[in-house]
């Protein structure tokens, strides 16, 4: 249950969450290419992704500063919340750690938690 | 932690009911049968009372002789220490008498009053039959949101994600709870 109610322990084991949050941290997201470029993710695979992450209040959707309707359209973009900021700085402050354990825990253990 | 005012409509569209709900739902409906949009709000607003969490209904107060509803409205807020607004948004549900209390959310979104992310649309999308909105790839790549009910007074909502309120969607209502866990609990 912890892996699916404690955001914390979610992104921890998703390595591919941690990547989106990543991602994010450099300014808010609204075109997939940007996603394709930079994480090679199908956009499916991308929004379930972030479906999941707004869940936790981790990601935010909404519309970009001064959109306008198109018909019954709005773009709209991916930015990283202030809870996913705070997850993320946490989870660096792990790799440190994790990585000098390394050769105790092993490679398989310790290489998909920390990601670069 | 600021009250979360839970906002939403209170009946369905002809035609339209609630999907079969969750038993821990189910228990806080005091019986209900068939639910209504307003007794499943203040179904979630029970649950969540159970943690500990402050989740106000309107409808829950009453209505005081002569007061206008924006007075009531603003009465809940400062009297329930209201600092986050939630609108639900269920598949198939009526809207007509909404567009009031969505009204007052703008208008403290136009004064600066509130800021996007203090307002959240919580949209159904369950990908099949129960879609209130969704998102997209449009073909020129950008992420868009587009609403799925038009004719069905969505309008103010619309209207909320233009002044940038967040959007999720929920898919059920064990995501739903969910959600209002993690917007309401933190």
């Amino acid at each position: 249950m912890l892996a699916t109610d404690n955001r914390l322990a979610y992104v921890f084991t998703h390595p591919e969450a941690r990547r989106v949050l990543q991602l994010l941290e450099g300014g808010a997201v609204g075109s997939y290419e940007q996603v394709r470029t930079s994480l090679k993710l199908h956009p499916q695979e991308f929004q379930r992704i972030v479906h999941r992450l707004e869940i936790f209040d981790l990601v935010w959707t909404r519309a970009p500063q001064g959109a306008k309707w198109e018909g019954r359209r709005i773009k709209i973009a991916f930015e990283l919340s202030p809870k996913g900021k705070a997850l993320l700085d946490t989870l660096r402050a792990f790799d440190p750690i994790l990585l000098s354990k390394r050769e105790v825990l092993g490679p398989r253990t310790v290489d998909p938690l920390v990601v670069s | 932690m600021p009250a979360l005012f839970l906002l939403g409509p209170s009946k369905w569209a002809p035609g339209h009911a609630a999907p079969a709900l969750p038993a821990w739902l189910q228990e806080h409906l005091a019986g209900k049968e068939p639910p209504s949009p307003l007794d499943i709000r203040r179904a979630l607003a029970a649950r969540l009372g159970e943690d500990g969490q402050r989740v106000e209904v309107m409808e829950s107060f009453p209505d005081l002789a002569g007061q206008p509803k924006a007075e009531k409205f603003a009465r809940i807020i400062e009297d329930q220490g209201v600092g986050r607004f939630v609108l639900y948004w269920p598949f198939g549900a009526n809207r007509s008498g909404l567009d009031v209390e969505i009204g007052f959310v703008l208008e403290r979104l136009r004064r600066s009053e509130l800021q996007g992310e203090d307002v959240r649309v919580l949209i159904e999308d369950d990908g099949a039959k129960r879609r209130a909105g969704a998102l997209e790839v449009r073909p020129d790549g950008a992420f868009g949101f587009v609403s799925l009910e038009e004719g069905e007074r969505t309008t103010y909502y619309d209207d909320l994600v233009l002044y940038r309120a967040l959007i999720p969607f929920w898919a059920d209502y064990g995501e739903l709870l969910e959600l209002l866990e993690n917007i309401a609990g933190d």
